[in-house]
This record gives structure tokens, C-alpha cells and sequence, in this order.
């Protein structure tokens, strides 16, 4: 089928053109790091505050949970403001000619293996993406393959493969899904570097030129790109909407508030699927420590670390396997005996897994590899977007993932915590902390965004007195931190992510039960490709506490017409409180029922 | 930290966090300092500190003594309503819990609730039963145990409540309520203090 002539829904974006990476000035990043650390210093002082002398002592029940939350909260506000600490992107390299510029012992070609994984995705989407891979440049002679890993087995995929000239790989099971995928690739692949593609993805020509560089040092592992969902919806820049409502005035205010927190559009990709604060600041950031994580799609792999490794953790089972059993025997002769024979057995019995078969794979096999105690790799962040791919763009596809990332994150946490195990530095630790830690949030989260209604029906207040003493605490340490992140992510939008930050409670306490008991991380709705309708069963706690938030306002705003109730520093506080509430639970409700335009067509 | 991860922090940065730690420090002294209007004030007492009480009314010389009482009535005398009074005296024996330079107030304060200690009875004048209402909530907050402030305070809890509709009363419960730093939690044992019918 002739490609070109295909319309997908993404057609119309196809001229679209990705950002750069945002700018990096020093004596900007010098005034966060200030204002970061001030932000910091009062939060400690406003907890210390809310500790020892604004504790409700006649309704602890509620401001005990409150208090505790808040604490909870900081730590991850502490551990988020060292994760965003400072770029320090990995100096560019120019990429090499030779395998042994890159570790290698022979003066040859490097040979990389493209593995693009799929499984029902429509064959002529695929083709795109084989293409692309297909048509990567690079200065000097190098051995390119490019594997098409079809877990479907699907005739009509295998006839694209071999239409486009590329390697069709199939296997019998679909044991470990994507991760026993790509383990069947690499055991019937040999490159020297492994580059992972989703059946989406479509790299730049540039992409091989551009990060092999940095394997020149031998202890990097793998590189990371940014993924760029290029389908996004772009929405309209906020003075052009205000200006068309509300005139000049409007068109003024709204360049007024864009010149100070940046540029605003509304409309624009309600999912919050963009993802540039996870890449740009995020992920960006953790470089300096060694402690970018891999996000499969988009990532380059050094074969010898993959397997090494793999290896490693082979023989680490084995072992653990072996003194179980032999530990138990008193006699040394016996036991001698005992090892020698079931040391063959269970070396026979294991399999060598170069990706653990995890929901999340990527983060585990980041941390292996950054906590290996014999090798401690390396890994390097690439801050340039050089492929882009498609979004999950409907409300069950966005739950299924963020669902299976927090779930997939937590259980790691539970069973396998990189705080306690792993050879991994002060920094990395804490930098894996702060991932965990933000899927733990949740927990908390609900506090928040209960606490308002609870003051508005009962007047019961959560702190001794909602007076200038609160004030006088709480606003230098809300406004520090918002002055730092304002500063800090200058250019990075994050305000739909706030909202689906906390919108994301129920998921992420269900996610938080699963990986609790050790369950399978299933979810119930398994979305193929994109789903259209309305979502608003996914969304029905955030919808009850929208009503719930409302009915507390109406409750309290009626007692203090009607005199009954005087409190009004505490009704105004918590009514604020509560509407804001309302906007970020709102995001995700309005997530729910978004339904693609019209124009856009259909895949 | 290891060679994987080192350097990554620079001085520049680490500048910075010394930067801002000294200004947290200097903002939370100012702030822990800090004399706004409202909390220069928060009970009323401006009027008291500012007429210069001597430092013992007991020690302290007959004509300043007489003349700082005088300043007091003079004062007292020029409130309306009644309540008023009630109110401005209050704040009289709240004062100390902010200020030392009202001390000699608590004293006079705390000899008159001695007088009520031995047979506790709610006294008739609203004056003395409010004074001792604010008396006990200053002892109790500042971890007085006392069985003698504990049954005046239960004697104090069961004051009827016309007294508080008086628009004094809701002054005065607005200076009780930030003498002990609360702001009326319906659960706290001082709640029976609130003025629910106040307009």
C-alpha cells in the first residue's frame, strides 16, 4: 500500500517540528538554587510550627492526618528540588568510526541492531516506523539492521518487513511481552549497540549521529532521548483567546500574566501527555548524578552491558538458589557434595534474562545497571528530541499507563528497594527516592483534597486557628516555592501536571494495594489502539469529591449568611481551598470526556 | 560520593545554597520578630503598655502607683457600655502573657482568683466571672494543674450564656481566643466560649 497516500489522524501534524530543549542560564539556575533553598528552609520552619504549636489538640483525628501529609508532602517537595538541583548535560562526542573507540578491541564498523517491537499495532503504521530506521545517516561506515519484533506473528506484518527490507523476527510465545521480546531479539541479533524503538516510533536521521558519541566512554550503558508525542493537540495561546472574549483588555492581561509565568495555551493536550517536564526537567537534571533512568522507546543500549549484567544476575540466582539448599546441610563434606550436584541443576534451571520481565522494566533495569557492584554503568541523557511517536490520546490508554508506571514503580519499592539494595551512589538513591516517592504520593494526596470539605461542613479546623500565625508561616513558604519553580522551570510547562498529579489518587492507591500484595498489575480496561467516547466512570471519585467540595462550600457559605457560624478567615481559606481543589480534580474530569476534533480524522 | 556521580554539584550551586540559607535565616528571625499592628496588639493592651506600669505595684513608689491607677479608671470611666469595661480589664489580665511590662497586672489577677480558690462559687459581677474565665484559660495554657483552677474553670464553663451576646463579650472572646493562640476550634474545650447567636 503506497504510505504516503494513507490519511492517519496524525497526518496533519507531520510538519510539525519539536522543540528545542529549554536554555540553561547559569545565573538563573544560581537564583532557583537560592530561592530553592529558601523554600526549603521555611517549609522546615513552618512544620516545626505546625508540630509544636498549631496542632488542633480537640480534633486530632484530623489535624494529626492533615499535619503528617504535609510532612510527607515536603519530603517529596525536598527530594524533588534536589532532582531539579542543576543541568549538567554529558558534553557532546563525536560519534565514532571504530568499534574500539568505543571499548571495543577491533578497528571495525559498529554494528547496531534497530529493534522496533509491536504486536496488533496496524502493519502499515509499523512501515512508517521501519522506514524511519531504515533511512538513519551517519558519517562513517557502520553496520545498520533493522529488526521488525512482531509478538502478533501476523502475515501482513512479516509481508511490510520484507517490502521495507528489513529483518523479521518472530518467536513461538509471548512470554514477558515487550521484555521477552526484545530478550528473543538479542539472542538472535549480535550488534554492538541496541537501539529500542516502539512500533511508533520514528527516528531522525540524525539519531545514530548524534548519541553514539557518547559511548566513547567506555562505562556508558545506554543513552536516553526525550519522546516527543508530536500528535498532541497545540490548543491556542491564552491572548488569543482572551482577546477574541474579552478585547484589548483581555489580549492585554493575558500577555501580562504569559510574561510572567511563561506561555499559556488553552486547549492544549488534555492528558498532560507532552511530557516535556518529565524530559526537560526531570529527567534532564538527574544526568548530573548518573541517575537518568531509561524509558524504553527512544534509548540506545551497549550490548555488553545488557548481557553483562544479565549474566550477573543469572549467577547471583543461582547462587542464592545453591546456599538456600546447602546452608541447611551440617556436614561440609556432605554439603561439598550437595553443591557440586545441584549447582549444574539450577545453572541448567535459570534462564540468563538481559530485561527483567517487569510492568516496568526500564526503571528496574536502570537501576540494576546503575547499582551493579562489580560494573556500576553509566548513564547519559540526550536533552535534544531526535524521534517522535504517538500519544495515548483517551482516558483509558492514559490510566492504563500511568496506572501500570506507578504500580510497576511501587512494587520495585516494596520488593526490590534501590534505598537498600544495589551499589548505587548517595545521589542516585536519591534520585530513585524521588520517583518512588512521587508514585507514594498518593497516599496523602487525598488528604489534601478532602481537608476543605471537612472544615466547610463541620467548622472543625484541622490547625489551632486559620490566624495571621498561619499566615505568617505558610505564605513565605508557598510563595518561596512557587518563585523557585517559577524560576527553576522557566519555559516548562507543568500546570496540567499539577493537576493530574493529584487527580491521580485513585489509580495511585489502587496501584498501591496491587503492588502492596504482590498482585499481578492488571488493570481492566486494555485499550488497543485509541479509544474515543466519554470516560467518566474512570473519573467517578474525582467527580463525587468536585460535589462533595461544592456541597461543602453551599453547606458553609448558608451557616455564615445566616450567622450561625463566624469563622470567616477560615471559611474564606478553605472555600479557596476548596476551589482550587475543584480546578485540579476538574483537569482530569475534562481529560475524561475530550474527544478529538473532527478534522483531526481517524486512524 | 563516587566517581560516577562526582563533581556534579558545583560550587556555584553550593554558593547558592549558602546564599539562601542565610536569607531563610534572616527571614524566619524577622518574621519569628516581626511586630505587624495586629499582633503588636493582638488583645488591646496597647493602651496599658503605654501608660507605663510600674515594674511591682506592691514595691513601687505610693504616687506612681495611685497614678497608674488612676490612669486605669480614668480610662475604664471613659468606656460604654459596662461591657466595655469587661473587656478593657481582660485584656488587663491578659497582658502579661505577651508582655512583662504588665506582670504587676497578673499578680492582682492571680490574687483574686486566689480568693475564689478555697470555696469556688461563680461570682455575680460579669467582670470577675469573665476575669476568671481568661484567668483559668492563661493558667491551663501555660500548664498550671491545679485542682482549685481546674473546678474554677469547670464553675467558669458553666456560666450562663447571656454575657456573651454583649458586643464587649465578643471583643472579649476575640482576646481570650488569641491570648491562648486559638481561633475557636469547635472541639477544644474552650469552645463553650463562642458567641454562636453574635450577629
Amino acid at each position: 500500500m503506497d504510505t504516503a497516500r494513507k490519511t492517519w489522524y496524525f497526518t496533519p501534524f507531520e510538519g510539525r517540528e519539536p522543540p528545542p530543549p529549554s536554555g540553561h542560564s547559569r545565573w538563573r539556575e544560581t537564583l532557583w538554587q537560592v530561592l530553592a533553598t529558601l523554600s526549603i528552609v521555611l517549609g522546615l520552619w513552618y512544620l516545626h510550627w505546625r508540630w509544636t504549636e498549631s496542632l488542633n489538640l480537640g480534633a486530632l483525628w484530623f489535624s494529626l492526618p492533615l499535619t503528617l501529609a504535609e510532612t510527607l508532602a515536603f519530603v517529596g517537595l525536598a527530594l524533588f528540588v534536589f532532582n531539579l538541583w542543576q543541568i549538567a548535560d554529558t558534553p557532546r562526542r563525536p560519534p565514532p568510526r571504530f568499534h574500539s573507540e568505543c571499548g571495543g578491541e577491533v578497528d571495525r564498523p559498529l554494528a547496531v541492531d534497530i529493534f522496533v517491537a509491536t504486536y496488533s499495532e496496524d502493519p502499515e503504521l509499523v512501515r512508517i516506523s521501519l522506514e524511519a530506521a531504515k533511512a538513519l545517516r551517519y558519517p562513517h561506515p557502520i553496520d545498520i539492521k533493522v529488526h521488525c519484533l512482531d509478538d502478533g506473528r501476523r502475515d501482513a506484518m512479516r509481508e511490510v518487513a520484507e517490502d521495507v527490507g528489513v529483518n523479521y523476527v518472530v518467536r513461538t510465545d509471548n512470554v514477558g511481552f515487550k521484555a521477552g521480546n526484545l530478550r528473543n531479539a538479542i539472542g538472535v541479533t549480535s550488534g554492538d549497540i541496541l537501539v529500542i524503538c516502539d512500533a511508533d516510533t520514528r527516528l531522525f536521521p540524525q539519531f545514530l549521529e548524534e548519541t553514539l558519541g557518547y559511548f566513547r566512554d567506555p562505562d556508558v550503558a545506554w543513552v536516553q532521548t526525550p519522546q516527543w508525542f508530536y500528535d498532541l493537540p497545540e490548543g491556542e495561546r491564552l491572548d488569543r483567546v482572551w482577546g477574541r472574549r474579552f478585547g484589548p483588555p483581555g489580549k492585554w492581561a493575558a500577555n501580562g500574566l504569559q510574561a510572567l509565568v511563561g506561555e499559556i495555551r488553552k486547549g492544549s493536550d488534555p492528558f498532560d501527555n507532552g511530557a516535556t517536564f518529565f524530559y526537560d526537567a526531570i529527567q534532564r537534571r538527574r544526568n548530573g548524578a548518573n541517575a537518568s533512568f531509561c524509558c524504553g522507546a527512544g534509548s540506545i543500549h551497549r550490548r555488553d552491558a545488557v548481557l553483562e549484567s544479565a549474566v550477573r544476575a543469572y549467577a547471583d540466582r543461582v547462587n542464592r538458589r545453591v546456599d538456600q539448599l546447602v546452608n541447611e546441610v551440617k556436614d561440609p563434606e556432605s554439603r561439598q557434595a550437595l553443591e557440586e550436584t545441584v549447582r549444574l541443576q539450577y545453572a541448567l534451571d535459570e534462564e540468563i534474562v538481559p530485561y527483567k520481565f517487569h510492568v516496568s522494566e526500564d526503571i528496574y533495569t536502570s537501576i540494576v545497571l546503575h547499582g551493579d557492584p562489580e560494573r556500576p554503568w553509566k548513564s547519559v541523557y540526550h536533552p535534544g528530541i531526535l524521534s517522535k511517536m504517538l500519544s495515548p490520546q483517551d482516558m483509558s490508554s492514559w490510566v492504563v499507563q500511568r496506572y501500570k508506571y506507578a504500580a510497576g514503580t511501587l512494587d520495585i519499592a516494596l520488593h526490590d528497594n534501590p534505598l537498600f539494595r544495589y551499589n548505587l551512589t548517595a545521589s542516585q538513591r536519591v534520585m530513585y527516592s524521588a520517583t518512588i516517592w512521587s508514585y507514594l504520593s498518593s497516599l496523602w494526596n487525598w488528604i489534601f483534597i478532602v481537608s476543605p470539605t471537612i472544615y466547610l461542613f463541620t467548622a472543625i479546623p484541622p490547625v489551632s486557628s486559620f490566624s495571621l500565625e498561619f499566615f505568617k508561616h505558610f505564605i513565605p513558604f508557598v510563595l518561596s516555592y512557587e518563585l523557585a519553580l517559577v524560576v527553576g522551570t522557566w519555559g516548562i510547562p507543568n500546570a496540567k501536571g499539577r493537576a493530574f498529579y493529584m487527580g491521580f489518587f485513585p489509580y495511585g492507591l489502587r496501584a498501591f494495594w496491587t503492588a502492596l500484595r504482590g498482585k499481578p498489575i492488571r488493570f481492566p480496561v486494555t485499550p488497543k489502539e485509541r479509544q474515543t467516547g466519554v470516560f467518566l466512570s474512570l473519573v467517578r471519585w474525582q467527580i463525587a469529591l468536585i460535589v462533595l467540595i461544592w456541597a461543602g462550600i453551599v453547606w458553609a457559605t448558608i451557616f455564615i449568611v445566616l450567622g450561625i457560624r463566624a469563622d470567616v478567615s477560615g471559611y474564606v481559606i478553605n472555600v479557596l481551598w476548596g476551589l482550587y481543589t475543584i480546578s485540579l480534580l476538574w483537569g482530569v474530569v475534562r481529560a475524561a470526556t475530550w474527544r478529538p476534533a473532527a478534522t483531526e480524522g481517524a486512524r | 560520593m563516587s566517581r560516577r556521580s562526582s563533581g556534579w554539584i558545583t560550587a556555584r550551586s553550593q554558593i547558592a545554597f549558602v546564599i539562601g540559607l542565610m536569607i531563610a535565616a534572616g527571614l524566619i528571625f524577622w518574621l519569628e520578630h516581626v511586630r505587624f499592628t495586629t499582633l503588636r496588639d493582638p488583645l488591646g493592651i496597647a493602651w496599658l503598655e503605654a501608660s507605663d506600669p510600674p515594674a511591682d505595684l506592691g514595691l513601687a513608689d505610693a504616687d506612681v502607683a495611685r497614678a497608674w491607677a488612676d490612669h486605669l479608671v480614668a480610662r475604664l470611666a471613659s468606656l460604654d457600655p459596662e461591657t466595655e469595661q469587661v473587656a478593657a480589664l481582660l485584656a488587663a489580665r491578659a497582658c502579661p502573657a505577651v508582655s512583662d511590662r504588665c506582670a504587676p497586672l497578673e499578680a492582682a489577677a492571680d490574687q483574686a482568683l486566689e480568693s475564689m480558690s478555697g470555696d469556688v462559687e461563680l461570682p455575680d459581677d460579669p467582670v470577675a466571672q469573665a476575669l476568671m474565665i481568661v484567668a483559668v484559660e492563661a493558667a491551663l495554657q501555660h500548664g498550671v494543674a491545679d485542682a482549685a483552677w481546674l473546678d474554677a474553670y469547670r464553675l467558669a464553663s458553666a456560666m450562663p450564656r447571656p454575657l456573651s451576646a454583649e458586643p464587649g463579650l465578643r471583643q472579649f472572646t476575640s482576646r481570650a481566643a488569641a491570648l491562648v493562640g486559638r481561633e475557636f476550634p469547635v472541639q477544644r474545650d474552650f469552645s463553650d466560649l463562642r458567641d454562636w447567636s453574635a450577629p
